[in-house]
Order: C-alpha cells, then structure tokens, then sequence
C-alpha cells in the first residue's frame, strides 16, 4: 500500500513538475518550406495572366493596397481580391478598341497579350478567365490589419515571385507562429471550417483534409493506421477536434472487418498471428472473454459449452487438454 | 414541446442511421461448415449540440448511438443434416456470446458540457468511452475535467463498468456485463472461465500537462472492482517530448498493482524532416496481465520485448514510401528456467497513394522465427468515378507456416471488389463481394452491403 501511493505520489508530482520547469515555447523562427500548400485548403487555381511582382514593387509609389485595394477591408476568405483591370488603367493606358497596344518604348505596356496569357487577335475580346476557388478556411484580412500585420508578413515571396500562385498563400506553420499558447486563438476552429457541432470538416470536394506535416504528431501518415493508438493514448481530446465517436466505431465495433489490420482470410490465419503477435491482439481484444467466447462455440477450448459436439475445427483429442 | 426561437436558432441536430448487412461461412478441413453468418446489424445515432453566442461560453452537446445486431446464420452438418447444438437458437442463451439473433445495445449516450466557468471546468454524463495510457474503458458514470490555467488539466471519472474487453463492439463479441457484470439467464456450469461477477465500479483520477511547452504528461490511475475484489488497479504515466521542431520522444509505462509488475514499458525517437521524411526507433515491453479475480490471471505471463524501426519517405505529391523492420523477443525464460527464449524478426515495406480521384495502396509484411511466420503482401486501390460512385478492389497473398501444427500450414489469396455509390446528399451505399481462397477453407465467398443514411438538421 505504502509502495502504491508513493508511486502514484510519484507520477502526479512529476507531472505537475514538468508544468512548473516546461517553459513556454518560443517562437517558431521565420517559416521557410518549399512545399506547395494543401489543395483542399487552397484549391487549384487558374491564372493566365502574365504579371511580376517584383518589378512593380520596386516602382516608385507601388504597393500591394495601391492594386489589391479591398484586401484591408476584406472580412471573408472567400472575398476575391484580384485586382480589376481598373487597377492597371493608372498606369496602363489600357484600350480595348486597340487590342495591340498604343505604348511607345519604355512606357507601361497596353498590349491584352502583355497582361493576358493566350490572347488572340482572331477573337481580341475573349481572354481566358481567371478562376480562384474560394479556400476551404475563415479568415479576416481586415482584422489581422486591424491588428498590425502587414501584407509581407503573411505573404512575403510575393514581394520577389512574378506571378503570385497558391505558392505565395500563407502556410499553416506560419499562422503557428502567432496562434499558439499564449498568442492569438488557437483552436483549430478559429481558422479551419466546422460542421453545425463544432467539430472540423474534414471532407471536401478537392479530397479529405489531414493534419499537416508540421504537426507530426498528428500528421496521418501511412505509419498512421498503427501509431494512432499513441496519439489517442496520449490525448484523445485532440482528436476529437475532427473526429466524433462514429469514426472510432467504425473500425472498432466489430460491424466490418479492417483489411489492414485483419487481411486476406483472417480466420484461418489469426492462429499464428494471435500466437506471435498476443500483445498486439491484446490492445482490443480480452482473451478473457473475446477469445474463449469464439474458440468455446467452436469447441477449440479447454472449457466448452454443453452440448457441443458436431463440426469441430478439431476434433477434441487435437486440442490436448481437457476443462479444468 | 415548444421551443423558443432563440434557443431553436443555436440548436443544431444530426441524424444518422447505418444498416449492414454481411454473409460469409467458415468451413472445417472436411469441407462441412462450421460456422455460417447471415448478420445484419442497424445503427441509430443521434446528436444535438448547442452552440452559445460567446465563444468562450458553455457548450452543450448530446450523442447517442443505438445499436441492433442480428444473426440469422447457421451450419448443419451436410452428412447428417444435423445443425451445431450451438446454433440452436432454442438454446442459444446456453453458449457463451456470439450467436444472438436480435442483440440491442447503446455503445454510448451522454451529455457533455464544456467550457462551464470560461472553460474551467468540463462535465460529461451517460454512457461514454475514454481512452488514454490504460486503453479502452466504457463506462456509465460521469467524467469532470478541471482546466489549472492553460497548462495543467486534473480529470476524474467514475461509475460502471459497461464493457471491459472490446468496448465499442456488439454483444456478437462481448455481451455486456459478461466479463465482469450480470450474467442473469445463462447457465453457471458454462463457461467457467468467465466470471459470473456482480457490477463492477470504476474511479479513475487523472493529471495531464498540455500546451505549456515542449512537454506533454499525462499520469493516470485507474481501479475497477466487484464485490469479490480488485479486479484492475493500473497507473500509466505517458510522455511526449517534443525536442525540437524536428526530434520528439515519447515514453510510456503501465503498472499493475495487483499483479506488481510492469505490464507495458516503450520509449521512442522519432525525426522529421522539413520534406516530410521520418525515421522512428521504438522499443517495447509487454506484459500481458488478466483480471486479477480470474483464472486467466496465471496465464501468460512471459512478457514480449520489441524493437521496431520505420521509415517513411515521400516520394512525390501523394506518394509515400514506408519501410519497418522489427525484431522480437518472446521471454519465455521469465516464468521457466527451462523454457529458452524465442525470436521472430521480420519487416515491411508500403507504397502509398493518396491524389484527389484515387487512392493506392501496397505494402508487403513478413516475420518469422521460433515461434512460426507470416509473409504476405497486399495490393488495394479506389477510384472516384465520378462525385458519387467509387470503385474498390484489391488483391492479397499470404502464407503461414504453424510451427505447432503443419497441417494448419497455409497460402492463401484472396480478392475483393466493391462500388460506393452517393445517392443524394444524405445517403451512402457500399457494396463488397470477398474471395478468398486456401487449401483449409477451400474457397469462401463474403458479400458486404451497407447503407448510410446521414443529415444535419
């Protein structure tokens, strides 16, 4: 009794221990990846267009609110914010009755095929459309402003990219590095979209949203299937953040077979497997009652059930043994 | 019953009912059936949750799930025509569970409350099912979870026990309250090893650092008793570490009172790199124990030592490489000087596919040594056809070799196809035919049907 409640004085003091000695965590430095953002968040774009960034950033007088004007103000993340052609006429002395151009060297081109991949002069007045599927997020351009970000915070390779893609969008280990302890929100909620119950969507039409690889103890890996028992063990609330018990139910209620785990005729196998692998059956399964339930209606067991005598897997003398 | 509008206005429901329907026979070496499933099993969930104007106000939600399982199976024997006595439905409450053939339960049904007192406290009361270090635990009783500042959580939980072994399944596999519940109705001579116990309490208390830094802990302890004593007392610290934004560790270990002894030691290392690639090292120690009022409690009790390396390396968008290799100790020498240690190693590779229209999947697993071997590979794939209709298939491989008994040697293929098809915006069908081919079961045929019916209101 005395060993019992000195350990167990032991864990929980260790636990509160490592609150106490646990500093907060700094501040993730400037996030730099090369990977392309998820195409469930931001799905595929479209942008025939032919523009550069960076040239027109080192002009006097140009800024990013100078052409994205209602980006400030902006309050949805659907809201589009691709600048007008009105945006270009200041300094693109833009003629549509002239679709060739009437700019003399060096000044601001007017040409449609400057700005507008693929323009033909046989149909001058069709271009190809750009189109930019609304993210899968919420986010309020105007309250970060409000609050003193700036546009290169979030968006910095734009300043030195030609044409802005989904490459220049921000990535998630970016929003981190304000929405975390301490910080701004940081519920998965704030930014990620959610069904009428709270919890995320997760299910798109671009595909199925994952945890992303930055946060690799939840990133769904194909290493996921068999670790995600860690996961839950560690804090099953955290999964609960996109999942509800249905979606634990559907692997763990015995109604279908899981082939990764159970494949190929599994019946016929589990012997060998259940042998070399009993701590592994054991996390979902009670031999105690799982186990002798199935292997006592079939008469595979030292105790068996009265009366059962017909269509063994073995007859009684292969099992070799006899009900205690 | 009315409602007031405001109240109706921040009410929001869900509805969802799954009906499944599978076929498939288990036959003996002689070719006669043995085992022979005609199941059908319906779900009912529900879910209601209101959401508060303040964000940071109370939350309330309510979820049930109802479950009806049937089986209406049965083999005979075709030399006789003599059907099992187990599968005499007349008798069936004589056996021990699997052959019910209109078996209700409720997996779970609770009220959950968060955030009370700008998120101090959260409360949850019903049936519910909680998981952590100690596994799986269902039980009926409430559960409180106490929010110290942003850093550490103390939780506590209590009540019955509903279901020890496989908590989310039907009565099919453990009926309620078998393992440590009521048994009323079945024949105390039977089954002998299953105890015939009175309810069963549960109290659990629990401390956990979360989001204060790199650290994460959680220290759990866990009694469950009945009236003829302490069936399970277990404490499980768990650690997560998180090193760097590349390197993080973990470590967990259990301990049975009862037994006095470890029965689950593991510690690992895992890093990432910036591109997604991962290498992880694992260690493990496993020592199964059984509740300590049976008579299972004398059984198995050598412990198994695991060491386990895996790799996973993306190779371009969507596709991923994974490779594992293991080795095991079976410590048998722990209960018997006499008994040599045994040893399997073994490993695994998977390919792995996921794009927006399909999905593949390939791996391929192998382990041997002392104790028999499995080798088998897998192939499966899916196919969006269009926004509702997906195909399945897939194609498997294995072959076993039965240290203890030749005769249960096996190479077995198997195949499966199936279609998935969206009808409308709230229900979902699936439809799966199964073969599997060996020389023990000859060929069997499993058909697999289900329907999804789901909305929000």
């Amino acid at each position: 009794m005395r060993s019992r409640a000195a350990l167990l004085t032991t864990l929980a003091l260790g636990v509160v221990a490592g609150a106490v000695v646990a500093q907060p965590r700094p501040a993730p430095r400037a996030w730099v990846t090369d990977r392309a953002p998820s195409h469930v968040i931001f799905p595929t774009q479209s942008i025939p267009l032919r523009f550069d960034h960076a040239r027109h950033l080192r002009l006097a007088g140009v800024t990013c609110e100078r052409c994205h004007a209602t980006a400030a103000s902006s309050q949805r993340a659907s809201d589009r914010l691709i600048p007008p052609e009105s945006s270009c006429a200041p300094c693109h002395a833009i003629d549509r009755a002239r679709p060739e151009g009437t700019s003399s060297a060096g000044a601001p081109a007017t040409r449609c095929d400057a700005c507008h991949v693929g323009w033909s002069a046989e149909s001058p007045l069709r271009v190809a459309r750009v189109q930019i599927p609304p993210p899968n997020l919420r986010f309020s351009h105007a309250r970060h402003v409000g609050l003193g970000a700036r546009c290169v915070d979030c968006h910095a390779s734009a300043t030195t990219s030609a044409l802005a893609t989904r490459l220049e969008l921000p990535r998630m280990e970016g929003c981190l590095s304000c929405h975390r302890a301490g910080g701004a929100p940081d519920r998965c909620a704030t930014c990620h979209l959610t069904q009428p119950d709270g919890v995320l969507q997760t299910r798109f039409a671009e595909g199925w949203m994952n945890p992303p690889t930055s946060l690799p103890d939840l990133h769904h890996d194909a290493d996921f299937w068999v670790n995600h028992r860690f996961v839950a063990a560690r804090d099953a609330s955290r999964c609960a953040t996109c999942h509800r018990d249905d979606d634990c139910a559907a692997c763990h209620d015995g109604r279908v077979r899981d082939r990764r785990t159970h494949p190929n005729d599994y019946v016929t196998q589990h012997v060998s497997d259940a042998r070399m692998n009993a701590d592994r059956c054991g996390s979902c399964h009670r031999a105690a009652t799982f186990c002798a339930a199935c292997h006592q209606r079939i008469g595979v067991s030292m105790t068996r059930a009265r009366g059962a005598r017909h269509g063994r897997f073995h007859p009684a003398s292969r099992c070799g043994c006899s009900p205690p | 019953m009315a409602v007031a509008p405001r109240l109706a206005n921040a009410l929001d429901a869900e509805v969802r009912a799954e009906s499944t329907a599978s076929t498939w026979q288990v036959r003996g070496p002689s070719g006669a059936p043995v085992l022979s499933l005609r199941r059908f099993t319906q779900t009912l969930t529900l879910g209601a949750s209101h959401r508060p104007e303040d964000p940071r106000g109370p939350r309330v939600t309510i979820r049930a799930r109802l479950r009806i399982d049937s089986d209406f199976g049965a083999a005979c024997d075709p030399s006789t025509d003599r059907c099992l006595d187990e599968l005499n439905l007349s008798r069936a409450a004589e056996f021990a569970p699997l052959f019910a053939r209109r078996s209700l339960d409720l997996p779970w049904a609770y009220v959950d409350v968060e955030s009370i007192g700008r998120g101090a406290l959260d409360l949850r009361v019903g049936r519910q099912l909680v998981v952590d270090a100690l596994g799986f635990m269902l039980f009926d009783g409430g559960r409180a979870r106490l929010h110290l500042g942003r850093a550490i959580a103390l939780e506590v939980y209590g009540g019955l026990e509903t279901r020890a072994g496989f908590p989310l399944s039907n009565g099919r596999y453990e009926r309620d309250g078998v393992a440590r519940l009521d048994r009323d109705g079945w024949d105390a001579s039977l089954a002998p090893s299953i105890r015939d116990a009175v309810t069963a309490g549960v109290f659990a208390a629990a401390v956990e650092l979360r989001g204060a830094g790199p650290v994460y802990a959680r220290a759990t302890w866990r009694r469950v008793w009945t009236s003829e004593g302490t069936v399970e007392e277990k404490a499980a610290l768990r650690v997560d570490v998180d090193v760097s934004r590349r390197v993080s560790g973990h470590a967990e270990a259990v301990w049975s009172f009862p037994h006095d002894t470890a029965t689950l030691a593991l510690a690992g290392v895992t890093w990432r790199s910036g591109r997604g690639h991962l290498v992880g090292v694992d260690v493990e120690r496993v020592r199964p124990v059984f509740d300590a009022t049976t008579i299972w409690a004398s059984f198995w009790t050598d412990p198994t030592d695991d060491a386990r390396a895996r790799v996973e390396v993306p190779l371009s968008r969507g596709w991923s490489l994974t490779v594992d290799a293991l080795g095991r100790r079976y410590a048998l020498s722990a209960s018997s000087t006499q008994t040599p240690d045994q040893f399997n190693a073994g490993g695994g590779a998977g390919l792995h596919a996921r794009r927006p229209r399909w999905e593949l999947s390939a791996r391929a697993r192998g382990e041997g040594g002392g104790l028999g071997s499995r080798v088998g590979a897998d192939l499966s794939a899916r196919r969006w056809m269009s926004q509702s209709v997906r195909l399945d298939g897939g194609v498997s491989l294995w072959s076993v070799n039965d240290t203890l008994r030749d005769d249960r040697d096996i190479t077995s293929g198997s195949l499966w196809v199936g279609v998935m098809v969206r009808l409308g915006r709230v229900a979902r069908m699936h439809l799966t035919l199964e073969d599997d081919v060996n020389r023990v079961v000859g060929q069997r045929l499993r058909a697999f049907a289900l329907l999804d019916l789901g909305t929000s209101l």
